[in-house]
């Protein structure tokens, strides 16, 4: 009996949140370019929910380098945008901005944590954008190998892929 | 200082164990911390190792596999619920999350499959192989799900099989992972562990070591601190010696410069502390003879074997005075080579070292002066009792006794020589003494030269000489020291005597003004220049004399010459061997007025016969005095000491009592006392003391004790003649008590 009731409370958010998350229903990633309008992160703050597609990431001042990663192989060149920069563009100055994977892996990161040098939100790798099963559309990656800052394990758990969802907490 | 050697020997081994210790503990530390330096670079990289990670949670991230892999089952399963009771069309929505979730687990492979940390911990053979086939069945799945929707939904219960079938394979894989994993990060702990467990050893040896070096430190710092201390006593015990001792201490550099001086060097030497510096060794040390400055070099020198003591050296105070000093001193070094000089002011020590130098030299005098005395009495008195003997000789061989009269003036003359000598025995030991007295007086000096050759004649006779008188044939009467004249010309005579054999022996008189000149001129032996030097010496006696055993103490010529100088004369002697001597006498005699004849006085002669008490106990003197009172015509009764004395007296009645002063059994002055206090027949009878001791007070004690008159010995016949005529004139009764009876009559 108790088994079973842990079973669903185990399931349930699973099912409610395929039902929430939006996603078109033909959305084939490694066949066919998604498309240009698809919604790639819901940012969710005090003030409302706002979405966020390619263009709109497009448009935010864009950055580029070049790292190895530990969960790739060979040096990758990520394109996107910094993180500091589309909080700013959100509007997020404090607080801690919690963020949600595809497969619901949740971080917390406090906002002043975020430095000009770290994070960007790489929406391209290699010049292409990244589809679900290569850790797209969006994935969070740090310059690991600018700075031994950079390699530590809180660095590697916040280096979220498959991002989704964004929200904000005082 | 290095006074205290053996002092210092322990702690000063202590310390140097200390040091080696201290040293070995140094290399123990510097090798702690090249381990720890070692380890620490180690544990630098181990914190960098977990510092900066190569890898995220990799157990997370295996789990997730499962995670996702039953979220793609599940989808799966949801999907097949929704399309069960409705096979055509299927729904979209369904398929969506079959397909994202799909993709999810993709992606999970894809990350497994690329990353390094996944493939270490997928790397076991049976893993890899059970990984490999369950990712080529998922990568299989993808022409499905990319495929139609009709198609998927068709293939969903095909789908469910293969994961179901993979489920435990999964379980299986991520199980070994994590084992591995474990291991792995056991390892890195037990890595970190060791390092870690090392750095603590080295650590502890570390601080093991530098607590070793504290205590170490702090010993050395004790011993350091007690020889210190040490140190310091001694040096004050030194700069007590230095400052109290009353000999000069001073420290002199080799220039010969002073370095420093006690206050009794200053006193010594009489300069001021501030005057040290600018004294040198020379200023106040000298040779004891040379007077020579010595030089700070000559005494480095002198020290150059070691400690020098008991210098004797010349001290010179700054003002001028010179004082002798004993220097003790030793050479040390004390920044720079230097010398301590301990002096002793030895004034005091001289004085008394020359003090028992003199007493001793008096002393030694004094035993030659005693020889000598002893020397010219016995050489004295042989002389004269020679010419007593010599005459006695001819009177025994005489044929006719005609010539008697003049032998006994010759044995008188020479008898009186003899007493005379005896009376001038306090004279002798101050002709010793260099202070002669010379009583002048007229004399007949043919008489004197007679008399000499008279009582010679005997002796010369004897040995075949021939001894005349030459030159001046009446000299007369001169004024002078008869009794020294006599002496000196009796030795010369006699000298020339004993040292001619069948020659002739000369006296010359020749009168040059007021000096008298006697020549002595024998035609003996002689003697060599180099004798005629000393013969005038004390104690000499030539070869030839020695070698013809002829008699002498070598001192006649000596007291000859010390007679002549003291009369104011000169003596000299010429001589050849083998030919003869020589002796030439100057004396200053001036010629007298011949004074009245010696004749003989005419004596008195006692009125009647006394009788007479004679107390002696020499019998020879006992005699002599019985002779001569016998041929007055006197009584004489003898006894042989004091005692015998009173009893006879008691017995008898004495008109005089003869009484010798020393006896044995009882003195004179006992038994003139017990006489006169006694009740005997003679206690107021006249008592004349004999005696021959001669001085101030000794008649005085004599006459206290009761005696009447005092005669000294020998005694003379005209003496005791002239003194028994006043008793017998007396009468009888003429004593003492008499007298007293006369007083209170």
């Amino acid at each position: 009996m108790f088994r079973t009731a842990l079973l669903l409370a185990a399931l349930l958010p699973a099912s409610l949140l395929c039902g929430l998350s939006g996603i078109p229903p033909a959305a084939h990633a490694a066949t066919e370019a998604p498309p240009q309008d698809a919604v790639l992160l819901t940012v969710t703050t005090p003030a409302g929910v706002t979405r966020l597609d390619r263009a709109a990431l497009n448009a935010l001042e864009a950055t580029e380098f070049t790292t190895s990663t530990i969960w790739t192989e060979g040096p990758q060149t990520f394109r996107g945008v910094r993180m500091t920069t589309l909080l700013a563009h959100l509007g997020i100055t404090r607080g801690a901005v919690h963020l949600t994977a595809a497969n619901d892996y949740t971080i917390t990161i406090p906002v002043q944590t975020f430095r000009p040098d770290g994070a960007i939100l790489a929406y391209s790798r290699n010049g292409a954008p990244m589809s679900l099963r290569s850790k797209g559309p969006l994935w969070m990656v740090y310059p690991y190998d600018s700075s031994p800052d950079f390699q530590t394990e809180v660095i590697y758990s916040n280096s979220i892929w498959q991002l989704e969802r964004l929200s904000v907490t005082e | 200082m290095t006074a205290p050697g053996p002092l210092r020997a322990p702690s000063g081994s202590g310390l140097d164990t200390g040091v080696v210790r201290l040293g070995v503990l140094g290399l123990i530390l510097a090798l702690c911390l090249g381990v720890i330096l070692y380890l620490l670079t180690d544990v630098r990289e181990k914190l960098t190792e977990l510092g900066s990670s190569r890898q995220d949670n990799i157990q997370w991230t295996l789990t997730q596999l499962e995670v996702e892999f039953l979220k793609f089952e599940t989808a799966i399963m949801e999907a097949q619920l929704a399309l069960a009771p409705t096979p055509q069309p299927p729904d979209p929505a369904h398929l969506a999350e079959v397909r994202t979730r799909y993709d999810i687990l993709y992606s999970r492979f894809e990350t497994l499959s690329r990353g390094r940390a996944y493939l270490q911990a997928l790397g076991d053979p049976s893993v890899t192989v059970s990984f490999d086939a369950i990712r080529a069945r998922v990568y299989g799945m993808v022409p499905l799900i990319d495929g139609a929707d009709t198609r998927l939904a068709r293939a969903l219960p095909d789908l469910h099989g293969t994961l179901t079938g993979s489920r435990q394979e999964i379980r299986r894989i991520l199980s070994i992972a994590n084992q591995v994993m474990v291991a792995q990060s056991d390892r890195a702990r037990e890595g970190v562990f060791q390092v870690l467990r090392g750095l603590a050893l080295a650590t502890l040896g570390l601080i093991t070591v530098l607590c070793a070096m504290v205590v170490l430190f702090r010993q050395l710092a004790l011993i350091a601190r007690r020889r210190l201390d040490q140190g310091r006593e001694a040096a004050a015990r030194l700069e007590t010696i230095f400052r109290t001792s009353r000999d000069a201490i001073v420290v002199l550099d080799p220039d010969g410069h002073l370095r420093s001086a006690n206050r009794a060097a200053q006193l010594m030497f009489g300069f001021s502390e501030a005057q040290i510096r600018e004294v040198a060794a020379g200023d106040f040390l000298r040779r004891e003879d040379a007077l020579e400055p010595v030089r700070g070099a000559d005494l480095f020198e002198a020290c150059a074997g070691g400690a020098h003591t008991g210098y004797r050296l010349s001290g010179y105070r700054v003002d001028g005075g010179r004082f002798p000093i004993e220097l003790s001193m030793t050479a040390t070094d004390n920044d720079g080579p230097v010398l301590v000089c301990v002096i002793r002011d030895i004034s005091h020590q001289v004085a008394i070292e020359a003090q028992l130098k003199a007493s001793r030299d008096q002393a030694l005098a004094g035993e030659r002066a005693k020889a000598r005395f002893l020397g010219v009495i016995s050489h004295e008195m042989r002389t004269p009792l020679n010419g007593i003997l010599g005459t006695l000789d001819l009177v025994q061989e005489a044929p006719d006794s005609s010539d008697c009269t003049a032998y006994l003036g010759v044995v008188r003359n020479s008898a009186e020589t003899l007493l005379q000598l005896v009376n001038d025995v306090l004279d002798i030991t101050q002709i010793e003494g260099g202070d002669v007295t010379i009583h002048r007086a007229p004399f007949n000096l043919d008489a004197l030269i007679d008399d000499i050759l008279t009582s010679e004649k005997p002796r010369a006779m004897k040995a075949g000489n021939r001894l005349f008188r030459s030159g001046l044939t009446q000299a007369g009467w001169v004024t002078g020291d008869a009794t020294r004249l006599r002496q000196v010309l009796l030795n010369l005579v006699s000298n020339a005597v004993k040292f001619t054999e069948g020659g002739e022996i000369e006296v010359t008189l020749a009168r040059e003004e007021t000096q008298m000149v006697f020549r002595v001129r024998d035609t003996g032996i002689g003697m060599s220049a180099e004798e005629r030097e000393r013969i005038f010496d004390d104690f000499v006696r030539l070869d030839g004399a020695v070698h013809r055993q002829i008699q002498g103490t070598g001192l006649g010529l000596g007291i000859a010459r010390q007679l002549t100088l003291a009369m104011g004369g000169r003596i000299s002697v010429s001589s050849r061997p083998e030919v003869g001597s020589l002796f030439t006498l100057e004396l200053p005699l001036p010629a007298a007025a011949p004074a009245r004849p010696d004749r003989r006085e005419d004596l008195p002669v006692a009125q009647r016969a006394l009788d007479i008490l004679l107390v002696e106990d020499n019998p020879t003197n006992r005699f002599v005095a019985r002779r001569m009172l016998e041929r007055d015509g006197h009584h004489v009764t003898e006894a042989e000491d004091g005692a015998q004395g009173v009893a006879a007296s008691a017995a008898q009645r004495f008109d005089v009592i003869l009484m010798d002063v020393s006896m044995p059994v009882m003195d004179g002055y006992e038994a003139t006392r017990a006489i006169r206090s006694g009740p005997g027949a003679s206690a107021d009878s006249r008592i004349v003391a004999l005696t021959a001791h001669v001085g101030g007070d000794i008649a005085e004690s004599l006459r206290a004790a009761g005696m009447d008159d005092v005669i000294a010995k020998p005694i003379r016949a005209q003496v005791l003649r002239r003194l028994l005529a006043e008793a017998a004139c007396d009468g009888p009764q003429s004593g003492r008590r008499q007298g007293r009876r006369n007083e209170a009559g």
